[in-house]
């Protein structure tokens, strides 16, 4: 039987060295917080976002490491810049 | 419209990777070469900011050890008055030649008076033909 079928949840800390996960978290809090995200997919080593408001304003502009693993520090400044958004550790909750 | 903004990015290097962070903008770039940062952030400029009338200047700022600001602006300075003295060097030999030619002089006897060898002269005589044919 497995954990989930028992009622535990499972782990909703995000991999902070897995570019899927982090970019998922991202478009699943942005939709949330109805704001619509435009990802540009045209550098090797990172995507750049762009977070739009409803009333079609820039709320937050992102540069998302495609290997967070290698870049630990700029998963730490993506938190830090998007906390005022979807709050603080939004990677870890 | 005034001036062009512009934002700063600070740069630096950890292992093998140069890291940027962007002012305004959550996260960082990454890239193997200064060369392929420079280019990754010219690409991504006019996306990320999209809803301005024009993308900012990038304001780069290095930290690397033992290497400060002041360093890199005091070089650039130097190559801006090099290239200042190199461009008045050029204009005032062809000067100098075209004067000196014109009182019928010889191209080693130019060179001698300017300290410069004889081919040196034929060369500036050469590239101003040159420059009056094309221009």
């Amino acid at each position: 039987m497995s954990l989930v079928s028992k009622g535990y949840s499972l782990p909703r800390v995000v991999e902070r060295d897995d570019y899927a996960a982090i970019r998922d978290r991202i478009t699943t809090l942005a939709r949330d917080h109805g704001l619509r995200c435009d990802w540009a997919e045209t550098t090797r080593r990172q995507r750049f976002l762009l977070l739009w408001d409803a009333a079609g304003r820039v709320v937050a502009r992102a540069i998302v490491p495609l290997y967070p693993g290698e870049t630990p520090h700029v998963v730490d400044n993506l938190e830090r810049g998007l906390a005022f958004l979807f709050g603080d550790d939004w990677l870890e909750d | 419209m005034g001036a062009q903004d512009s934002v700063d990015v600070h740069v630096t290097k950890t292992g093998t990777l140069w890291l940027a962070t962007v002012q305004g903008v959550a996260g960082g770039m990454s890239a193997r070469s200064l060369k392929e940062l420079h280019g990754d952030i010219a690409e991504g400029f006019p996306f990320l900011f999209t809803d301005r009338d024009q993308p900012p200047v990038p304001v780069f700022h290095y930290t690397l050890p033992g290497l400060t600001e002041d360093d890199l602006n005091d070089f650039a300075e130097l190559q801006r008055r090099a290239a200042a003295i190199a461009d008045d060097y050029t204009r005032t030999a062809r000067a100098r030649v075209d004067q000196l030619a014109g009182l019928g002089l010889s191209d080693p006897d130019i060179g001698e008076l300017l300290g410069l060898s004889k081919q040196r002269i034929q060369q500036i005589r050469t590239s101003r033909n040159e420059d009056r044919q094309t221009a």
